[in-house]
């Protein structure tokens, strides 16, 4: 069984959002609303005279010890034998335990306003929101399961994101990730995250 | 979501959004339930009169029943789901916290149906049913009410993304809270019934634990001093807020400390006995509320 993970290259990235938009069409994520799964953060690094501008791609780290699935009451979320973290949106209620748990700030509401919207601009047949949830990034766990990388991989332009099986030694994530060239956030709090960081 | 973002040395926090002012006033009712349901057994077994002990009931299951869930059902993004939060008791504290509040509710109703039976019959045998197993449902529904504020209080501090929440001093401060609220509530709805050595002996628990939550909050404090910046920022929030500051280090700390002792140790005042209890139930909602605004965690830069 694979153990899929990401790095993010933080030297490539330019902020083109082509990973927010491919995310938002593939997902139909209520991007009408500023939501979205996966954004480009544009920050500020260092003071006046070596201050600097850095793009963060943030993403759902897809932990192995996921405080997110820990805390939830209905068992919405939970881990699939392969690794992703996912929401089943029947299950959801809507508590937010997860959103408050989450160190990542991965989540985000998708509100009842939301999914009438989503039902309008993609028919009630193909909208893939029927109900209020919570919600969050799978990986693309569909393409995935179809041998495609997530949209946010295949679409960006300058290769700064990298997909694929951690446990795989030939694999590009598994060579960045055991050579210490790519390193997850916050190691501390003991989540695990399968999302790694090359600054 | 839009944030608030403070920013300390290339690092920025934010102010979490998920819990706001209803689970509050959630947490606040619901240790109120959990601390009446208890107080009314106890003083049930302690032979005290009866209306008492179904005032204390009753009172905790409609504040929790009206005021509690029903807000934080409608703070749901899907009500009628939320049945399934008793599924995950294995893994989630918050499965456990419904399932005390339903303990505390259900337990403690069936409790008191046995001492209403003049008003409303035996109900075709129930009652008389319920009053052979009277002290098992009071034993569950004290259990549940002592563990109820513990629980709510363990589940923020499990969150140690925020680290001003993560601290095992909540747990604590929440069951003081819950029951010096309890404690008030009593003595402000149904003074009449007690004798003034009774209310002076609920000044002498209130005094006692205002003691232990003035002794608590310092030594809080003091780790925070020292602790993760996000708790700083957090203690910062608390700082700047004066509805915290009059609301709860004031109102729900100094006077409950004050008037208790001078309620207990001199003369009974029932102006003053009046101000106490209020100060100790606004206070016990102002912490909880803003406890949950000053949950501030690092936005995670890797860096």
């Amino acid at each position: 069984m694979a153990r899929y993970g990401m790095v993010m290259d933080l030297r490539t990235c330019v902020a083109c959002d082509a990973c927010s938009a491919a995310c938002s069409i593939e997902n139909q994520t209520p991007f009408w609303d500023n939501k979205f799964r996966t954004k480009v953060l544009d920050i500020e690094v260092g003071t006046y005279p070596e201050a600097n501008r850095q793009f963060v791609p943030t993403i759902c780290m897809h932990c192995e010890e996921p405080a997110c699935v820990e805390v939830c009451p209905s068992e919405a979320s939970f881990v699939t034998k392969d690794g992703f973290v996912l929401v089943d949106y029947e299950k959801c209620m809507g508590c937010r335990a997860c959103m408050a748990a989450c160190p990542y700030d991965a989540r985000y509401v998708y509100t009842q306003e939301n999914v009438a919207k989503a039902k309008q601009l993609y028919s009630e047949e193909l909208s893939q929101h029927l109900v209020p949830h919570v919600d969050k990034c799978t990986f693309c766990y569909d393409r995935v399961g179809q041998g495609m990388d997530p949209a946010c991989v295949s679409t960006c332009p300058e290769k700064s994101r990298v997909f694929g099986d951690l446990d795989d030694p030939n694999s590009e994530v598994a060579k960045l990730v055991s050579a210490g060239v790519a390193k997850p956030l916050r190691p501390e709090l003991g989540t695990k995250p399968k999302v790694f960081y090359i600054l | 979501m839009s944030h608030h973002n403070i920013k300390v040395n290339d690092r920025e926090y934010v102010v979490q959004e998920a819990y706001e002012w209803p689970l509050a006033v959630y947490l606040f009712f619901g240790g109120l339930a959990g601390a009446l349901v208890t107080i009314g057994v106890f003083l049930y077994y302690m032979g005290l009169n009866e209306t008492v002990v179904v005032v204390a009931i009753l009172s905790a299951i409609i504040s929790m029943a009206i005021a509690g869930i029903v807000l934080v059902l409608f703070e749901l993004l899907r009500p009628f789901a939320a049945y399934r939060s008793l599924v995950n008791w294995k893994h989630s504290g918050i499965s456990w916290d419904v399932i005390l509040v339903s303990l505390v509710i259900g337990g403690g109703l069936l409790f008191v149906l046995p001492l209403l039976s003049d008003q409303i019959g035996t109900l075709g045998g129930i009652t008389t049913f319920l009053s052979s197993v009277q002290w098992l449902l009071g034993g569950l529904a004290v259990l549940a009410g002592i563990l109820f504020p513990i629980i709510s209080g363990g589940l923020l501090s499990s969150f140690n993304s925020v680290p001003l929440w993560h601290s095992p001093a909540l747990p604590v401060v929440f069951f003081l809270t819950s029951f010096s609220a309890g404690f008030s509530y009593l003595l402000l709805v149904s003074s009449a019934y007690f004798s003034e050595g009774m209310k002076k002996g609920f000044w002498g628990f209130i005094f006692g634990l205002s003691l232990l939550l003035i002794l608590i909050s310092l030594s809080y404090l003091e780790t925070i001093k020292n602790g993760p910046v996000e708790a700083q920022l957090g203690l910062g929030i608390l700082k700047q807020s004066k509805p915290f500051l009059y609301g709860f280090v004031l109102v729900g700390l100094v006077v409950p400390a004050i008037l208790g002792g001078w309620l207990f140790f001199g003369s009974y005042v029932s102006g003053i006995a009046f101000i106490g209890a209020l100060s100790v139930i606004i206070g016990g909602f102002v912490l909880r509320h803003y406890i949950l605004k000053a949950g501030v965690h690092t936005y995670p830069w890797p860096y």
